[in-house]
């Protein structure tokens, strides 16, 4: 999982601007591994090594989550378990550093208090999407290098307003250097628990409503049967396997990505229900 | 091809301000028109619904259905309803770009052997497949006004094996244009191969430049409204009556009543809307019916007169 960032689509700092840490969020639905952008944030990348080696963001957890914005994690003092003097010490107020990067998804970026542009301090957020209205305001101290499978398992917890129904613990916030990663077991994404009772209970009402749509177009085909022409019945059968083959892919979709097997087979098989919708509603020869 | 070459020499191709604000612009002039058009000759006459019943009558409630579910389970169903859009897409562009090639081979009075038509096809729909396939490979999905619309992950071989299809298939078909210019005694008319020419530019060499691949569907919208135009002028001519078509923005009812963000509706909504086209425009300009073919068969003068519709 080490490397440039995949899936980034936009630049980033070249890999010389980037510290050789890299800054390793654990969670229990997976690691995310970010740069860090000594070059643009030299104060913030310090401080936040510091704190992570110290163990200071341990067991902190994401309080906001707005999708398509921002995922921020809480202060240190408010992570379950809590801070001991010497890791209190270490916390201090890091100033603004501008730079001329965009806000975008992956992005680090450190939150502060309105009104007071130098008060960083331990809470920072992750852009799920982008931020120019940040841009500038706000300091950025890193990008997400790998672990884009993570944010996205992340960003589907259910929130109460911004609020995570479910906490999304930050276990350990750790700093490894670049080339010992391959080292360090890196967990790609796991749905949480709840989220996948939630999301067990959703597949069973999305099904019994394909399957219900499915068996009310079979039915009218046919009533139908004596008073339309075969043209239609034609027609009413291909939107029945379309809506069938719509309820397989919800199903097989999550599957294909774990089983390149599964992924050819959606595939050939979406292209092939294409072509056969080229016989929809076609005069009779 | 102008804008393709000024793009790839000119510019760095990323997606600067200006291709944002044009690619927007653009598409409230163009693409959607083109949207509106075809909805415009399905429900335009009494005779077209009747022609189409599955169409006109089932089908908008089929994927009203998946909107809803998709706005209703944004998480799950929405990322791959918006997949199913996104690969449907340029599948149909094949299509059109297919039947336009046939077309003018009809017009230069040639009728492709089974054989040739074959290869034809293979590499149209090939920059299509290579494409759509190249994007499969990994796992990292992207963003789409908010939704996070996932990758199946095909293997990397499958990419390398329709690409090599394409060009083989590209080979077979110029060969066969070079074989027909030497029996014939004359240049095969270029005009025939331009739309094949033209895709493999949008989809192939296009494809990875953000700035260019922006205005794609502008262009596909371009040469579909050519088209739906000189259809218009003759049967303008025939004196067809028609209705107004129906407007397709319920985007924001759609935030309201569901309470997710505008940016997400909006997602859904160009979906479903865009599926729904391609089940009309899959319809309604079927070659095989005399009813299209012939004044798409006919000169500009013959259109606007409305003489000479052959059966």
């Amino acid at each position: 999982m080490a490397g440039m960032a995949e899936g980034a689509p936009y630049p980033v700092p070249r890999p010389s601007q980037s510290a050789s840490e890299r800054l390793v969020i654990r969670t229990d639905s997976g690691d995310l591994v970010f740069q860090l952008f000594i070059a643009v944030a030299p104060k913030h990348v310090a401080q936040i090594i510091k704190l992570a080696r110290a163990g200071v963001l341990d067991t902190t957890h994401f309080f906001r989550l707005e999708k398509g914005f921002v995922l921020q994690l809480s202060i240190a003092q408010d992570r379950t378990s809590p801070l001991n003097p010497s890791q209190i010490q270490l916390i201090t107020k890091i100033p603004l550093e501008p730079s001329g990067l965009a806000h975008q998804r992956g992005t680090l970026s450190m939150a502060r208090v309105d009104g007071d542009i130098n008060s960083g301090e331990t809470s920072f957020s992750i852009l799920l999407g982008p931020g120019p209205h940040l841009d500038g305001k706000y300091t950025i101290f890193g990008q997400l290098e790998s672990g884009w499978d993570v944010l996205a398992e992340l960003e589907k917890v259910p929130v109460e307003g911004n609020k995570p129904q479910i906490r999304i613990t930050a276990n350990r916030v750790e700093i490894w250097d670049g080339p010992a990663l391959d080292t360090a077991n890196l967990r790609r994404a796991q749905p949480s628990g709840v989220v996948a009772a939630l999301q067990n209970g959703q597949n069973a009402q999305i099904q019994l409503i394909v399957l219900g749509t499915m068996m009310f177009l079979g039915l009218l085909a046919f009533l139908l049967r004596r008073t339309v022409s075969t043209q239609v019945l034609g027609s009413l059968a291909l939107l029945v396997l379309l809506v069938g083959a719509f309820g397989l892919i919800l199903l097989l979709g999550p599957m294909s990505q774990k089983n390149p097997l599964v992924a050819v087979g959606l595939f050939i098989g979406l292209i092939s229900l294409f072509r056969l919708m080229n016989g929809f509603e076609s005069p009779e020869k | 091809m102008f804008y393709f070459l000024a793009i790839k020499y000119f510019h760095t191709g990323e997606r600067a301000y200006w291709v944002y604000t044009g690619g927007a612009l653009l598409s409230w002039v163009v693409n959607w028109p083109h949207f509106s058009a075809t909805s415009y000759r399905l429900y335009g006459s009494r005779e077209n619904i009747r022609q189409y019943p599955v169409t006109a009558l089932v089908v908008p409630f089929v994927v009203f259905g998946m909107v809803v579910l998709a706005l209703a389970s944004p998480d799950q169903v929405g990322p791959w309803f918006v997949k199913l859009f996104l690969i449907w897409s340029p599948y149909h562009f094949s299509g059109q770009t297919l039947g336009l090639s046939l077309l003018y081979a009809r017009r230069a009075g040639i009728t492709f052997p089974p054989a040739a038509r074959f290869a034809l096809s293979t590499f149209i729909y090939g920059t299509y497949l290579s494409q759509t396939l190249r994007g499969e490979v990994g796992l990292n999905g992207f963003p789409y006004y908010t939704l996070q619309v996932p990758m199946f992950g095909v293997p990397m071989w499958l990419y390398e094996f329709s690409l090599n299809l394409m060009y083989l298939a590209a080979a077979v078909t110029f060969i066969y244009y070079a074989v027909w210019s030497v029996k014939n005694k004359k240049v095969f008319p270029w005009i025939v191969a331009l739309p094949g020419i033209t895709q493999y530019v949008w989809f192939v060499q296009g494809g990875s430049i953000p700035a260019y691949n922006e205005f794609v569907p502008l262009f596909h919208s371009l040469q579909y409204m050519m088209i739906a135009w000189s259809m218009r002028v003759f049967e303008s001519s025939q004196k067809t009556p028609g209705v107004s078509p129906i407007v397709e923005s319920a985007k924001w009812i759609g935030a309201w009543l569901s309470g997710i963000p505008i940016s997400t509706t909006t997602g859904i909504f160009i979906a479903g809307v865009q599926i729904h086209h391609f089940f009309v425009d899959g319809v309604i300009w079927k070659l095989r019916r005399s009813t299209i073919l012939s004044p798409l068969m006919m000169s500009w003068g013959d259109l606007k007169s409305g003489k000479g519709a052959v059966a």
